[in-house]
């Protein structure tokens, strides 16, 4: 019962594995790959080119859908649709609470680390292995778009991302079954997306407001080689704070009007979603209005109505956080505003027309917006996915480390050993020895951050150094602490006396350590076949639940009347056998059943779209359309990028 | 693999500051860093030990060699290649970014002599007397501010704009005495290598560039207060 459309030709199979781009963002991730052209294109899935970053599962806490289908469910199923998960990345238990507020969900700490797990319907879930269902998700769009394995990936985080929150990145990639070539850094993925590289000299600055977080980078090109000069921002700062801001505006306001919406989930969902509505449309209108459920409170809908000029002055605040940061990544770089060439915007919320001002006053040019904020970060990352493995583009990323690197000492003081905007890889090496007879190990306790002690700086690893017993003073270790190019933390130590290498057990303060990643690997893998043949019967569902739409369509139409009884009947019955199927909840009765139903109203088709067919060659708008074929923009999988 | 461009990482000149411990070479020649354990910036970038150095040359030097050895070149090529580069470009990394600034080099030159105590710089009475000056108008700014009286503001922040024009030309000079200490530290150096043995001039040019750094020093953490209050 339906037409199908003829899937674009696959591409050309030369390589049997396809390295892409990932934008893993807050709010939405995309997937990107360069194709034999040499340009980036986002793969785009039935729902256009973003995946919502949100996670479904069933009462029995199994997976039930990523995406489009998984931010339907918001509103319905709050308890067990996930959201934001980025935020918690890398992040304890506390920090999650303090930053996301009240959740539908529980949140604990792991044993024995400080890292968060997420309860969804008595299963619990580490932050690594729920942006691992998204990525999973993206991983099969590109396998379906592109026709090979897709094994390696490149993927993008905000520049101001510390130790921990990288590593459980590239851990979430690991547990989706992709190699992660490179961690890199939002703001110079965008660099690249916009072919700024091909400038042969000139310095930009890339401006990122997204949905979680605030970041600016300031960069040196110099004929191919993209150089961070600096880097700063704000990990509590995105257009998820401007939703909170409106949705506390609307909620003091019923509030005042005696409506109470805490303890609402449902409510406030619908609270949220209408906010956003309300953002986006305010950024091409002066004015927009929304309408509200407020059910179960009351039964008369909320009527919003916002001016542009409402909103700015709510959020303006909030701007104006973004220009600090801004200010000192300059400073930073040894740079006036003026010494700028170009400057580019990323991430949704540059949308906005207040965000693009303040920051056209701030480095007096207008910015670049060419590129869709979206989609800019992801093409990026396809880029860069494209440099590091086919070498036909004499490019190289040179980024920083935007936090500085520490060891505990005395007084819980902390002493800088790498300092912040270093470019990276940057090591450091530290010599230690002990201050007891017979000591049999130096604890070392390693942190990121600004400040001078140990208790407002992030806690990265503690862990001992194996020393042999000798008289206090005498033994020399020499420990090197290495920044990778991707930001991530590795320790070796050396016996200076010896020569010998020492192995240290590195025991992460909010992350993951080598055996649970293995350890979800192999529960992963023992999972898979369920996961894969959950997902085969989520799909029979749904296209079963279209043809017994269309079909209960066709009955109730005039072709109805050109059909026999006995062939009614025989519909019907196998319509009944359908639904009975989907209580199964397994693809293989529903394929079947389906395929029986699709048979029996053959006939029913026929004659429905004959008698279709006969009132749109009347109408003269569908006559033209068809004489012309398809629209080939309309169908156009891919949208390239501009390159300026 | 190439480890690093031939003529870049040669051992160091023998004499007083070549470095303790020998480069081991590899099967093909090239100096093995892993081996050698951490060479010492100039050796990195491959550039005699001096303070005087140009920059433009050591912008293209840095440019080349991280093009050669970024991890990113080694993604494909497995697991220990990629830690190979990973190693041997933060090298590269540290040395640039140590090199590159002027006042982050003479800190360098004195640590490698085990010379850079972190002693407290005593500043001259003289230099006292303006800083007390400039505590007092940064003060009186902020209480005007705190006030509101828009005209005694005023009048602080030209105090304070004046006070920090004094404490930048001190800096200037700072700057310019270090220069001179580098070129004598320089001479020292050369004559030195060629001696064999240090020459009691390195030892007094040293002497010079502790004090200048200090000073220096000093007068840039008051900078980068008068910065930001001139930012709040």
């Amino acid at each position: 019962m339906r037409i199908h459309i003829a899937a674009s030709s696959p591409a050309p199979k030369s390589d049997t594995r396809a390295t892409v781009g990932i934008d893993l963002g807050t709010t939405n991730s995309l997937v990107a790959f360069v194709g034999e052209d040499g340009t980036p294109h986002v793969i785009s899935g039935p729902d256009g080119p973003l995946v919502p970053s949100v996670i479904a599962f069933g009462k029995d806490g199994e997976l039930e859908c990523v995406g489009c289908p998984a931010n339907a469910r918001l509103c319905e199923y709050p308890d067990r649709t996930i959201y934001s998960v980025k935020r918690m990345m890398g992040r304890g238990a506390e920090e999650v609470v303090a930053e996301l507020g009240m959740l539908p969900y529980q949140v604990h700490r792991s044993a024995g680390s400080s890292a968060v797990r997420i309860e969804v319907c008595g299963r619990r879930f580490t932050p690594p292995e729920l942006s691992a269902f998204v990525l999973r998700e993206l991983k099969h769009r590109a396998e379906v778009a592109l026709g090979k394995p897709v094994e390696r990936a490149v993927i993008t985080v905000p520049a101001y991302f510390n130790d921990a929150q990288r590593q459980a990145t590239k851990d979430a990639g690991r547990l989706a079954g992709l190699e992660v070539l490179r961690i890199v850094n939002e703001p110079t993925a965008a660099a690249l997306a916009y072919g700024l590289d091909k400038r042969p000299q000139g310095r930009i600055a890339v401006y990122d407001f997204g949905g979680g977080t605030f970041d600016v980078s300031i960069l040196q090109l110099h004929a191919g080689l993209t150089e961070v000069l600096s880097t700063g921002g704000d990990t509590h700062l995105g257009g998820d704070d401007i939703d909170q801001l409106m949705v506390a505006t609307i909620a003091s306001q019923l509030a005042d009007a005696g409506i109470d919406v805490r303890g609402q989930l449902e409510l406030v969902q619908r609270l949220r979603q209408a906010a956003i509505a309300l953002k986006i449309a305010l950024s091409d209108a002066d004015k927009a209005s929304v309408q509200v459920d407020l059910r179960p409170l009351r039964q008369e809908p909320l009527q919003l109505e916002w001016q542009r000029a409402d909103l700015e002055q709510l959020i303006a605040p909030i701007v104006e956080r973004t220009l600090a940061p801004c200010r000192q990544a300059l400073r930073d770089a040894g740079l006036q505003p003026s010494d700028i060439d170009e400057v580019v915007m990323v991430g949704g919320s540059t949308r906005i027309p207040l965000v693009r001002q303040r920051v056209q006053d701030l480095f007096g040019r207008p910015p670049h917006v060419e590129i869709d904020p979206d989609q800019v970060v992801a093409l990026g990352a396809a880029l860069q996915a494209d440099i590091m493995t086919t070498g036909r583009r004499d490019m190289l990323l040179l980024d920083v480390t935007p936090l500085s690197l520490g060891i505990e000492t005395v007084g819980g003081v902390v002493s800088k050993i790498i300092q912040r905007n270093s470019s990276i890889p940057a090591s450091a090496t530290e010599e230690f020895t002990t201050s007891v007879d017979n000591q049999t190990g130096v604890v070392l306790h390693v942190l990121q951050g600004e400040r001078e002690l140990v208790a407002d700086c992030r806690s990265l690893a503690r862990f001992i150094i194996p020393v042999a017993p000798m008289p206090a003073g005498l033994p020399r270790v020499a420990v090197t602490f290495l920044i990778d190019a991707n930001g991530i933390l590795h320790v070796t130590g050396r016996d200076v006396r010896s020569g010998t290498e020492k192995t240290i057990e590195v025991k992460p303060s909010y992350g993951l350590c080598d055996e649970e990643v293995v350890r979800m690997l192999t529960e992963a893998f023992d999972h898979a076949e369920t996961d894969i043949a959950r997902r085969q019967f989520i799909d029979a569902r749904s296209e079963a639940q279209q043809v017994i739409h269309a079909t209960e369509v066709a009955l109730a139409g005039s072709a109805r009347a050109l059909i026999d009884d006995d062939e009614i009947d025989e519909i019907n019955g196998e319509l009944a056998s359908l639904r009975a199927s989907l209580a199964t909840e397994h693809a293989e009765p529903v394929r079947a059943a389906l395929a029986r139903l699709n048979q029996a109203t053959l006939h029913l088709a026929e004659v429905a779209l004959a008698g279709a067919l006969n009132a749109a060659v009347q109408n003269p708008a569908v006559e033209e359309a068809l004489s012309h074929g398809p629209d080939p923009a309309a169908s156009k999988p891919h949208h390239g990028p501009r390159l300026s | 693999m190439t480890v690093l461009h031939d003529t870049t990482l040669q051992p160091g000149t023998p004499g007083p500051s070549a470095p303790l411990r020998p480069w081991v070479l590899d099967d093909r020649g090239h100096v093995d860093l892993e081996r050698t354990g951490t060479p010492d910036h100039f050796a990195v970038l491959g550039l005699p030990r001096r303070l005087g150095l140009d920059t433009d040359h050591l912008d293209v030097t840095f440019r080349s060699l991280v093009r050669g050895l970024h991890p990113d070149r080694f993604a494909v090529h497995g697991p220990a290649a990629v830690a190979r580069a990973q190693w041997h470009t933060s090298l590269v990394n540290d040395a640039y970014r140590t090199l590159r600034n002027f006042d982050r080099r003479v800190a360098y030159v004195l640590e490698l002599a085990g010379d850079l105590r972190e002693e407290r710089y005593q500043p001259p009475a003289e230099l006292l007397v303006h800083v007390f000056e400039l505590n007092e108008a940064i003060d009186a700014m902020q209480d005007a501010r705190d006030e509101g009286d828009a005209e005694a503001a005023a009048q602080a922040e030209r105090d304070v704009r004046e006070a920090t024009a004094t404490i930048r030309e001190s800096r200037a000079e700072v700057t310019a005495r270090l220069v001179a200490a580098a070129a004598d530290w320089d001479a020292a150096q050369a004559a030195s290598e060629q001696a064999g043995a240090e020459l009691p001039a390195l030892a007094q040019a040293r002497t010079a560039l502790r004090a200048g750094l200090g000073h220096a020093r000093y007068l840039d953490n008051l900078l980068t207060r008068l910065d930001f209050s001139a930012t709040q």
